[in-house]
Parts: structure tokens; sequence; C-alpha cells
């Protein structure tokens, strides 16, 4: 027979079993009334009591007394034994109760607050880790135009002290007349440079700054071949994937220092990646695609940025640096030309260069002669 | 709950022999066994061996076990029929064996990390966690400590000797930190300064004690394994470069070789 207002307890106290007496403890007025299975009890005024949190983890009630030198220890056992007392108990031990259970309520919050920033922190950096291309994207589109312009400058910088750019003449005017009608409209001021290089490449640097080398002049067979890869090229500019790549680079830049300790690596890692610009397959391929629309918008034949990555991939696509850095190229001819099948035809305004005059021509230019205060 | 006699052999480095019935099982740490007689059955099951939950449940409290420095899996050690057969299980290290009847300490006891040896099939090995932040990071025994649950009887070990103190409501004991073996869970265990930036910097005690409050019973143990072992890898590490005898041999030596390769050289 348990009544309600009853609680199960264990009491401890020199002479009881080590582990406690299991009684049953009860208010009765000011007074606590504590049986044992013998029914023997023990009654202790209540202004005699002392509630303490003990125990290893410091969250069981302890009511505490003492009977002459004998000091007794009254452990609740279970919720429904601190349930009761908390109701039952005369205001001066309801109010001790209170302040022990607002240190449990403390020691939970602190518990909860630690796992919600770890949950935080991990979510945090899942998201990084899961949205890496669109933060890096995200980031690119806070830089400003000022800031991508002086980026393209440090480029052309590195290259004139080479000594092999073309910045006048026939042959950059050319690419320039193509460059700038693909580029109508645009938001940044391009500006057409032809590198003297054997290998067949071209690259884009940030703020409008793109880069022919001459074997790409002598390699393409058309003005139209030349359109195909500058259009690819610009977009590279237009859409900032090298600041996405430089981005992407500071990242690694600023591990590497935190792990080196090295701050000098940054600025080397920076240049380095808006010199040489190898793109992942998704922004090569969205480059592709834009610059289809680019060549669309300006009138220009689109079969030639096919026939120009065809050609170079029958002669010898390994040595080709222009292949190399834009790898699986088969796969990227079928795209382009399923791409071009699904456009609608239009009229085409090609545009008029003599190629092979200017390739003999190039053959005369250096940049010296042009660039007299690059000693 | 199966009731078992036992003995405990050894000074320091002690063993415990556990007399079987038949039907009756022990369960220990696997590779904890010593020697056993023939005829015993032993078995490794996941978890405790208490044989309760399915697979799931018992994957769980096993993944729980090796939280606390146990073996995912548990040897049962069970005597099939006929006489009483003895199995041992040996101490790890240096230390004492202690049995505890969970039954006398209210079925409960913690203790610290990888404590348990073996029990009586039944006792439950679990996780304690340590709420307190303080207590986790200064209290010597880290924030997970192993808790065994049952009614039978539980051999628990630790390094040094294991001597145990009965707390009495509101009795007070300050412990170094790392000393403390187990502790029933009516101790109020939480870690107290040192009291002055002194004491704390040099007198070799630590900054902080582990306090320990009653009602209760505490197992301290006199010498904690990571003491030991810091212990024995500094006088490992001086043993190599110590006494002048050595270095005075090596100079020998290398003067020796070098008048052996001047004298070896042919004369230009």
């Amino acid at each position: 027979m348990e009544r309600v207002d009853t609680f199960a307890a264990r009491l401890y106290a020199p002479g009881l079993a080590p582990a406690g007496e299991p009684v049953r403890g009860r208010f009765l007025g000011a007074q606590l009334q504590i049986e044992d299975a013998h029914h023997l009890t023990l009654t202790v005024p209540v202004a005699a009591l002392s509630a303490t949190m003990g125990g290893f983890d410091h969250e069981t009630i302890f009511l505490e007394f003492a009977d002459g030198s004998t000091r007794y220890s009254l452990q609740l056992v279970g919720a429904d034994a601190v349930a009761s007392v908390r109701s039952h108990a005369p205001g001066v031990l309801k109010a001790q109760l209170q302040r022990a259970g607002q240190g449990v309520q403390r020691q939970r919050w602190i518990w909860r607050s630690i796992f919600f920033t770890a949950f935080a922190l991990a979510v945090a950096i899942g998201t990084l880790v899961a949205r890496y291309d669109s933060v890096v994207a995200w980031s690119a589109a806070q830089m400003s135009p000022e800031t991508e312009r002086r980026l393209g400058q440090q480029v052309i910088a590195s290259l004139r002290k080479e000594g092999r750019l073309l910045e006048a003449g026939p042959t950059v005017q050319a690419v320039a007349d193509i460059g700038n009608r693909l580029t109508a409209g645009s938001r940044y001021n391009y500006r057409w440079f032809v590198l003297v290089d054997k290998d067949v490449n071209a690259f884009a640097a940030p703020g409008g700054v793109v880069v022919v080398h001459s074997g790409l002049i002598q390699a393409a067979d058309s003005a139209d071949e030349v359109a195909g890869v500058l259009a690819h090229e610009v977009q590279h500019v237009e859409l900032r994937h090298s600041l996405q790549n430089m981005i992407h680079a500071i990242g690694w830049a600023a591990l590497l220092t935190v792990v080196m300790g090295d701050v000098s690596a940054i600025a080397g890692v920076l240049i380095h990646q808006a010199g040489t610009m190898r793109f992942s397959r998704e922004l090569e391929s969205e480059a592709d695609m834009r610059g289809l629309d680019a060549l669309h918008r300006a009138g220009l034949p689109a079969q030639g940025m096919v026939s120009f990555f065809r050609r170079l991939q029958r002669e010898e696509a390994g040595s080709v640096p222009l292949l190399s850095s834009h790898p699986a190229t088969a796969e990227r001819i079928e795209r382009l030309e399923s791409a071009i099948a699904a456009r609608p035809p239009q009229r085409l305004a090609p545009i008029v260069i003599d190629w092979p005059a200017l390739q003999r021509g190039l053959e005369q230019e250096s940049p010296r002669s042009r660039d007299p205060g690059n000693e | 709950m199966d009731p078992i006699r036992y003995r405990i052999d050894g000074d320091d480095l002690q063993l415990v022999e556990i007399e079987l019935d038949a039907g009756h099982s022990a369960v220990a740490e696997p590779g904890a066994m010593m020697y056993m007689d023939h005829g015993l059955v032993i078995d490794t099951v996941l978890g405790e061996g208490s044989g309760r939950g399915n697979a799931l449940v018992r994957l769980w409290r096993g993944l729980k076990r090796s939280f606390t420095g146990e073996s995912l899996f548990s040897s049962v050690f069970t005597n099939p029929d006929g006489a009483a057969r003895r199995v041992a299980f040996a101490a790890p290290y240096p230390g004492k064996i202690v049995p505890i009847d969970l039954q006398s300490v209210g079925g409960m006891l913690i203790c610290q990390k990888g404590a348990f040896l073996c029990a009586a099939r039944g006792v439950e090995v679990g996780v304690a966690l340590q709420k307190r932040l303080r207590v986790g990071f200064f209290g010597g025994e880290g924030f997970i400590m192993q808790k065994l649950e049952g009614d039978g009887t539980a051999f628990i070990h630790a390094s040094g000797m294991l001597s145990e103190i009965r707390l009495q409501p509101g009795e007070k004991l300050r412990v170094d930190t790392g000393c403390l073996a187990a502790l029933q869970p009516s101790v109020r265990y939480d870690i107290q300064y040192a009291g002055r930036m002194k004491t704390a910097l040099f007198g070799g005690e630590g900054v902080f004690f582990a306090s320990l409050q009653g009602p209760g019973t505490v197992w301290l143990q006199s010498l904690p394994i990571k003491r030991l072992a810091a212990r024995i890898i500094v006088d490992g590490i001086r043993q190599r470069s110590r006494g002048w005898g050595a270095r005075i041999y090596l100079v020998l030596v290398i003067l020796f070789l070098l008048l052996m390769l001047a004298g070896g050289e042919p004369p230009t």
C-alpha cells in the first residue's frame, strides 16, 4: 500500500548499510517521517533539514540532517520521489530545492549550448564543403571590377617582362577586331594581346585581358576558328572563372600559410594562378556553351570552334597545350556539335581577314620594335 | 545473477580464480583469461553478454563499452554441466583486484576507464558521462567513466594499492586527481582548487584536487598507471644519456678510430 504522499529514499548514516537503507519518507506538517522496512520510524523537524545536490552527477537530491553528532543523509530515489517532495515539502525546503534545481538547469544549458555550437559549426563546414562552387562563385562576384582590372594589369606586367608580348600591330588588330565583335556590350574593357610562342594556346586573365599565342594564329585556318577560341576564352572573363580559381587558390594559400607559416606563399600562388588558368571541366563546359551564344550573337559561324578543336585533335592531341589544358576533347566536340545542331540557322556576318597573309606578316612582327622601353 | 566462488591470488600482480557451478557463467574482457579447466565453453559476444536485447541493442551496448576503454566484445565462460570448473583472469598490469558485490553498493558502481576485469554474468558495463565540465577537464578521470550495473559480483582492477574508504554523510575527502579508481554513485565527485598559488605551482600535487563527499564508498589507487608509465619513460630516456663512464668510453673509441685512420694513411 503506497500512499501518494510518501516517497522512496535511501537513508545513509554511520552504522547503516553502505549502500543506504531503503526507506520511505513522508511530510507531516512541520515534520518529516522516515519509515524503514521494519516499520521503525524516525521523525525529523523540517527546520533541521537542508537540501543539497550530490552524487556523481550532482543531480541527486539529498536531504541532510543531524541527530546529535550523527549526520544523516536521505537520498531521494527516482523521479516520483523528487516530484513528491517538491509538491509536499514545506516552504523553506521548497526554496532550497529550487535553488538546488537551478544548478542542474544551468548544467543542462551549458551542455546544450556546447552541442548547439558544435552542430552549427558542423553545419557551416558541411555547407561550405557541399556548396563549395557556389561559395567560390559568390566570393568572386564580390570583387570589384577595379580589382579585376588591376589583377589583369599584373598579368600583363609579368608577361611584358618576358619581352614576347605583342601589344599592337596587324595581328593584334585582327585579334581585336574578332574579339570586339564577340564582346560588344560587355561591362569589361577588353584588351587583346598576342604572345610570341610556338605553343598553340590562348588564355584570359581577369578584367578583360585575352592573350593569344602566335602558335595558335599559325595553326588556325581562318578568322572563324580564332573567333571560336576567343569566344571560349572571353567567357572565362565574363563568368569570372579566373577569379574563382584565384579564390580557390587563396583558400589553399591561406591553408599553406597557416601550416607552413609563410605569408609570401599567397602572392606567389595568386600570380601563378592568374597566368596558368586551368579550369575545371564544369567551368570549361560552361565557357563552351556561353561561347557558342556569343558567336551566335555576333553572327559568326559556330562551326569554327569545332573545326579548330577537331583539327588540333587529329594532328597531335598530346603536344598541344590548348588541348592538354582543355581535356576530354572528343567529348567536348560532340557536346558542341549537338548544341550547334540544336540552334536555329541564322544569317551570318563573317569576318573578312586574309588569314594566310596575316600569318606571313606575323613572322615579321617582333615585340622589341614596338616596345623599345622594355630592355 | 550467477553466484560465484572466487579466490584472488598474488600480491601485486594478481589473478582471480573463479569457480563456476554447472550452468553458471562469468563474463570477462577478451584476453583477460589466464587458465581454465577443461570443459568450459568460451563464447565471444557483443556487449557484456547479458544476452538481452536484439542485435542492434547489443551492438549499441558494445559501442558504449568500447568508449569506456573496454573491448567491443566480451568473453563469456560457461560451465555446461557436471562438476564445478575453474577459470582464472589475470590483471593486465601491477595493481590490485578488488571484488565488489554490486548489491551491497546499491546496484551500481562507477569506476575509472578500463577498470572492469570480470564479473558474474548479469553485470552490465556502461558509460557514466561526467556532466560537470570542470570535473571532466581537471578531475583526472576525464568525461567518460565506466558504470557497472547489476547485482552480482564484479572484479575491478586498478594499478597500485587499492584502498576502500567509506565516507559518512557529509564527510569530505580530498584526493590527488587520477587516484580515484571507483566510487559509489551517491558520492559527490567534484574538484577543488589547491588553495594557494605556491602549493598549486610547487606543491607537486597539481592545481586541483578531486573532492569526494559522502555518503558512499570510494576506492582509491595509490599509483595511477599513467604516473607509472610516465615515470618509466622518464627513467628509460635518462638511462640512455646517463653515465660519465659511457661517455668517456665513447670518446676513447672515437680517438682510437681517428688514430687508426691517421696511422693507416700512406705516406705522401
